[in-house]
């Protein structure tokens, strides 16, 4: 005999055996030494030492509510279940004596905040958490369900200030100016931060000519203590402290990722309304999108392109007409004279500036693919699985492009009726 | 035309981005190309010394251009009070200021169009891809300009003379080069009229060669499913795949009875 103890399985199986109906029951949970008297957690095995259930114990430990698990290790277990913790209050940092305040003036598209519009606001937090100031959401006055947007993206205070002209349908770029510098007089702000778009940069350069501040346009580096933007058409780039007035360049500031803030209102309106001295100089329709069969193609968001691989060009222009797409072409195509030349994509045509490309038949010759630069998103449809088209794509499907074509009408045209 | 419209261009002594040499800008040729689509005279107007890259411009059909000397330190001031002297036309004021939108070798912000239109207190409308004289005929004229806007869009707006417009990059009005032209041209120097400034300008701002950074990457969620590969699909299944993909990237709008 050696020191070991040796199980009998069968016994143990009888001990848990819970009831004597026709079919014999177990109960599996139950420790093999036969439930223990409080019904606690550990069961002694039949070594005589105790055995633990690890499962059993982190599940008792877990505490509930919140979408992560939490577990509390501090006691010794078992108590778990009693612990009901309600979520815990997202917290709200607030500021509330700041020693400076940092403007950002957003663009809001469609009244929400874009892309830039939180890396401005970021780039606003960036400089008020170096001086303990705070940052001020100037505008959007029309969408009072900002605020908790604003409120994520980083924005200690809200300054609703209604810049369209009242009661009129036509924008005045000069009204907005002229409300804008009134609030800026009466916030009196550190800085100042546009979005390097068309519209914030056209505010920032009528503030920064009006009020006499210094503007630096198109800020790529943003710290506390330094500003840096190309100047010398982007062959040099100016350093210098932070300015008055300042246009931040797409995607170079991150967006705040913090705690949320407090968004908290401020006094809305400018007092007085400013009056120009010669009002509706400027009358501005709202924007209206482009046609985008006859778009520029260098402008045009969503290209669809034929190349070599492509027989069918009414069909092709069919495609191109039901995606609402701008039509595209490689150079062998416009050399056939198929398409027209103004639609080559490429080195000696055109460079694009699409969010998405669709290349039906191309094989991506690197003087095509240059003309691709700033395209984040390519679609490639083509018969070769090793084309540098394919390699450059998110998403290929390796077939015809004459039958892949007609499918793509077909369930276009099905989803319409 | 019995009104014919005085217009002049502000040009700048632009620089090559690639190779860094003394070329003409992109916008400001355009300027001129709008000058010319509105039917006007023109006058190139350039704050400091002659430099032999302003003769390119008048290939582009701007046959008269007039250089302020000693307005280094202030081109705003000088170039504001050309063009208000009315020194430039002989026979009436200037109804038109032509500038691209931001210059290529200078400064490069942009701000000089707006600070003069300040200055000289007129309307300005930046971004301008095409411009026309509005009918009916009005005195003083109106011009309808189209105002370029991301991805293609365009902005209507009107604003009467006289005024300041900024031309876009994206502007279609590039006129025909004329080699002979450049020969031909006269590059007039008149003073400035400022004083000189009483101390030297210090410049404050460093300036180092451009060092390319990387951009932040777009966000995990408007990210295409990288790579994605669909060998031999059926033909259904691939523009199934295409569509919702397409949908996905915000390109194609939703299907009609949704
Ligand atoms: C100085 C210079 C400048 C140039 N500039 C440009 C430029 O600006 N733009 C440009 O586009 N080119 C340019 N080129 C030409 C370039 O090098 C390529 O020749 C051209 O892009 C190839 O066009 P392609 O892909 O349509 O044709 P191909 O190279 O013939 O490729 C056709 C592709 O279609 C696929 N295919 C064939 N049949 C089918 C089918 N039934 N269904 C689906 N796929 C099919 C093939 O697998 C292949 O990948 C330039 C060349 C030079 C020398």
């Amino acid at each position: 005999m050696t020191g070991r103890l040796r199980r009998d399985p069968r016994a143990e199986r009888a001990a848990r055996q819970v009831g004597l109906g026709a079919r014999p029951r177990f109960d599996l949970a139950q420790p093999p030494g036969g439930r223990s008297p409080g019904g606690g957690v550990s069961g002694i095995g039949p070594s005589g030492r105790i055995r633990r259930d690890p499962r059993a114990e982190q599940a008792r430990l877990l505490v509930p509510g919140g979408d992560r698990p939490r577990l509390v290790r501090g006691g010794t277990g078992g108590t778990g279940t009693a612990r009901v913790s309600a979520p815990a209050p997202a917290q709200v940092i607030r500021v509330d004596d700041p020693a400076c305040l940092v403007v950002a003036i957003p663009d809001l598209p469609d009244g929400r905040l874009d892309r830039l519009d939180r890396q401005v606001l970021g780039a606003a937090r960036v400089l008020a958490d170096a001086a303990s100031g705070a940052v001020v959401m100037l505008g959007g006055a029309a969408h009072p369900d900002l605020v908790q947007e604003a409120a994520q993206a980083g924005a200690d205070r809200l300054a609703m200030v209604d810049t369209a002209l009242p009661g009129q349908a036509v924008l005045d770029p000069e009204y907005r100016a002229a409300v804008v510098c009134a609030a800026l007089a009466a916030l009196s702000p550190r800085h100042v931060l546009f979005p390097d778009s068309d519209d914030g940069a056209d505010l920032a350069r009528r503030v920064a000519a009006h009020t006499g501040q210094g503007l630096m346009t198109g800020v790529e580096v943003l710290t506390a203590r330094q500003a840096i933007r190309p100047c010398r058409a982007g062959r040099r780039e100016q350093i210098s402290a932070p300015p008055a007035l300042m246009t931040l360049a797409p995607d170079r500031v991150a967006p705040y990722a913090g705690a949320v803030r407090e968004a908290r209102l401020l006094p809305g309106g400018v007092d007085p309304v400013p009056v120009l001295p010669v009002p509706g100089r400027i009358r501005a329709s709202a924007p209206r999108a482009a046609d985008p069969a006859t778009m520029k193609l260098a402008e045009a968001p969503f290209v669809v392109a034929a190349g070599n691989g492509v027989t069918d060009f009414g069909l092709f222009r069919a495609v191109v007409a039901d995606l609402h797409a701008t039509p595209g072409a490689s150079r062998v195509v416009c050399d056939a004279g198929l398409m027209p030349r103004a639609a080559q994509v490429g080195a000696s045509g055109t460079v694009l500036d699409a969010v998405c490309y669709l290349a039906f038949g191309i094989a991506g010759a690197p003087q095509h693919l240059q003309g691709l630069g700033r395209v984040e998103h390519v679609v490639a449809v083509n018969t070769d699985l090793h084309a540098a088209m394919v390699a450059r794509a998110g998403l290929s499907v390796i077939a015809d492009a004459q039958r892949v074509m007609p499918a793509i009408r077909d369930a276009l045209a099905a989803e319409g009726g | 035309m019995a009104t014919e419209l005085r217009a002049v261009v502000l040009l700048s002594a632009g620089i090559d981005p690639v190779s860094g040499r003394p070329a003409p800008v992109g916008t400001e040729i355009r300027a001129i190309g709008l000058a010319r689509a509105l039917g006007a005279r023109m006058i190139g107007l350039h704050a400091g010394p002659a430099a032999p890259v302003l003769r390119e411009y008048a290939g582009y059909g701007l046959a008269d251009i007039v250089c302020l000397d000693g307005a280094g330190h202030d081109p705003v001031a000088a170039l504001a009070r050309a063009i208000v002297s009315g020194s430039l036309f002989t026979d009436g004021t200037v109804d038109l200021v032509l500038a691209g939108r931001r210059a290529s070798g200078g400064m490069d912000s942009g701000l000089l169009p707006y600070a003069v239109a300040e200055r000289l207190g007129w309307p300005i409308v930046a971004d301008v891809a095409e411009g026309q004289v509005a009918v009916p005929a009005s005195r003083p004229p109106e011009f309808d300009v189209e105002q370029a806007r991301p991805r293609g869009t365009r902005r209507a707006a009107r604003v009467a003379a006289p005024c300041a417009l900024a031309v876009h990059d994206v502007a279609s009005c590039v006129p025909d080069f004329v080699f002979a032209r450049t020969r031909m041209a006269v590059l007039r120097t008149m003073p400035s009229g400022l004083a000189e400034p009483s101390a030297p300008v210090t410049e404050t701002v460093e300036e180092r060669a451009y060092r390319r950074r990387p951009r932040l990457i777009a966000s995990t969620a408007t990210q295409a499913p990288g790579g994605q590969v669909l060998v031999d699909p059926p033909p259904q299944d691939a523009a199934r795949a295409i569509i919702d993909h397409l949908r996905a990237l915000g390109v194609l709008p939703p299907p009609a009875g949704s």
